[in-house]
């Protein structure tokens, strides 16, 4: 059950760090940062 | 928590592996004139395709993965992120035709240039991998046939989007970003030669046979098998293992069961299995015999940190819902044969009373161990006196002892039962790192 709630958090994680990560390329990628 | 170090080490190592495409794919020349949500969709392209990269990871059976984390937690992780990962694919295209809709005409694969139509085929292939997992049984698509239709659109989706990164040729100009998009098919390569070839190989040599099929209550069936030319198989008590029944292991035809035998008896193991599917429904027509070529059995594994070996212990409770029962009984008869004098208590849901598989024998074991087993019948007989309905709260507090926060609790049985005991245990306040669970919708 433990390793369930661990993958859980890695899972909503993995998605934030995505999204995250990924505006944050395109921002760079565009010159806004 | 036992293991807890290799555990934080195969999560770093996973986040690393998700990331660097992003870490590399900054490294090279800024591309001139692009907007940032052109970018933002490319990003998470990149993200999507990266995390699919990875989804050949855990559903490999790598025994170093394996051997810490329980296989359906590797399952279900498999199946959720998976969906992340399509998501992520998906909004790839849909913000690209929001942001600039005259590149709606890169979906005619008629017109559009090669590059875009594999893009899309991808996607569609994607569609399919993901639609016939999720919806499996509302198709009722047989395992064989699935299975062959997931490998078959991973295969196109991962090698299209290949074709497409490549053919747009926006992020391929430094030998790092090359270097990258290639690394991903040789890392898919490497474990189709594993899985495929070096353990396919293992297991060719290790042959079993049919040494018993014998009919318990509640449509199941005990597979008894002994080892053919080799000395056994040494596993955990309450591991699952795949197996492969009368054709060669490279065909596919694979399905997971748990151990229900003893684990100190490796010279005859065997699986109880219930008739719910396809293949299930057959095992009832197998017959004893010798192993010839294409009539022996393959037995992968064992698998899973499942086991009462891993998770030392006052004392065990152990919680299943029908067919569940099967790695319960393994742990159960070890600990029978091992001369354990610890208490045990088998919470042991099931329909009816003529149901409940191995009840003569749980009977016997309440004798020779320290056991008590409680019945929950969901429709029970006239007459019953014992526990009814679902399981709560109510009931475990009836029956656990008052050092029930040392004991390791083991829940095994269908989804619905084991959230509903989960929650119960919980409410108890049986802390979480005592609760080990598996579901047997693994596959």
């Amino acid at each position: 059950m433990q390793e369930d709630l661990y993958a859980r958090r890695i899972l909503i994680a993995t998605v934030v760090a995505f999204v995250v990560l990924s505006l944050l390329f395109a921002a760079i990628q565009a010159g806004w940062l | 928590m036992r293991g807890s170090l290799r555990v934080t080490f195969w999560i770093i190592v996973y986040f690393l592996l998700l990331f660097s495409p992003f870490i590399i794919l900054l490294i090279g020349p800024r591309p001139e004139g692009r907007e940032f949500w052109r970018e933002f969709s490319v990003a998470l392209g990149f993200a999507g395709l990266s995390l699919m990269g990875l989804q050949f990871i855990p559903t490999a059976r790598l025994p170093f993965l394996s051997d810490v984390f329980p296989m359906d937690t590797l399952y279900t992780f498999h199946h959720r992120i998976s969906i992340v990962s399509f998501v992520l694919v998906a909004a790839h295209p849909i913000i690209l035709f929001i942001n600039n809709p005259f590149t709606l005409q890169l979906l005619n694969v008629f017109t559009a240039p090669g590059r875009a139509r594999a893009g899309t085929i991808a996607l569609l292939s994607m569609i399919i991998l993901v639609w016939t997992s999720v919806s499996r049984r509302e198709f009722k698509l047989k395992y064989e046939t699935w299975r062959g239709i997931h490998i078959i659109s991973t295969v196109l989706a991962a090698g299209l989007a290949l074709v497409h990164i490549f053919g747009v040729n926006y992020y391929t100009a430094i030998p790092a970003q090359r270097a990258l998009w290639i690394a991903l098919p040789v890392l898919w390569l490497l474990m189709i030669v594993y899985v495929r070839g070096i353990r396919t190989l293992a297991l060719l040599r290790r042959p079993y046979q049919i040494a018993e099929v014998r009919q318990e209550r509640g449509n199941t069936w005990t597979l008894a098998l002994t080892p053919n030319g080799h000395a056994g198989m040494r596993f955990k008590p309450g591991q699952v293992a795949w197996l492969t029944v009368q054709r060669m292991p490279i065909s596919g035809g694979e399905h997971p069961f748990s151990f229900a035998s003893s684990a100190e008896r490796p010279d005859r193991i065997e699986f109880a299995i219930r008739e719910l599917g396809d293949f299930t429904s057959t095992v009832g027509r197998l017959k004893p015999q010798e192993c010839k070529p294409g009539q022996c059995i393959y037995v992968d594994g064992p698998y899973g940190t499942f086991d009462i070996d891993q998770h030392d212990a006052p004392g065990y409770v152990f919680v299943a819902g029908g067919i569940g029962s099967a790695p319960i009984m393994s742990m159960i008869r070890t600990l029978a044969d091992r001369e354990d004098r610890r208490p045990l208590l088998f919470f042991y849901g099931n329909r009816t009373w003529e149901r409940v598989t191995f009840r003569e024998e749980l009977d016997a074991l309440q004798r020779q161990l320290n056991l008590r087993v409680v019945h929950v019948l969901e429709q029970p007989h006239e007459g019953w006196e014992g526990e009814t309905g679902f399981m709560n709260a109510k009931l475990f507090d009836r029956y656990l002892p008052k050092d029930r926060k040392e004991r390791v609790y083991f829940v095994c049985g269908p989804l619905p039962m084991i959230g509903a005991v989960d929650k119960a245990l919980l409410e108890l306040q049986i802390p979480v790192s005592q609760i080990e669970t598996e579901r047997y919708e693994m596959a």
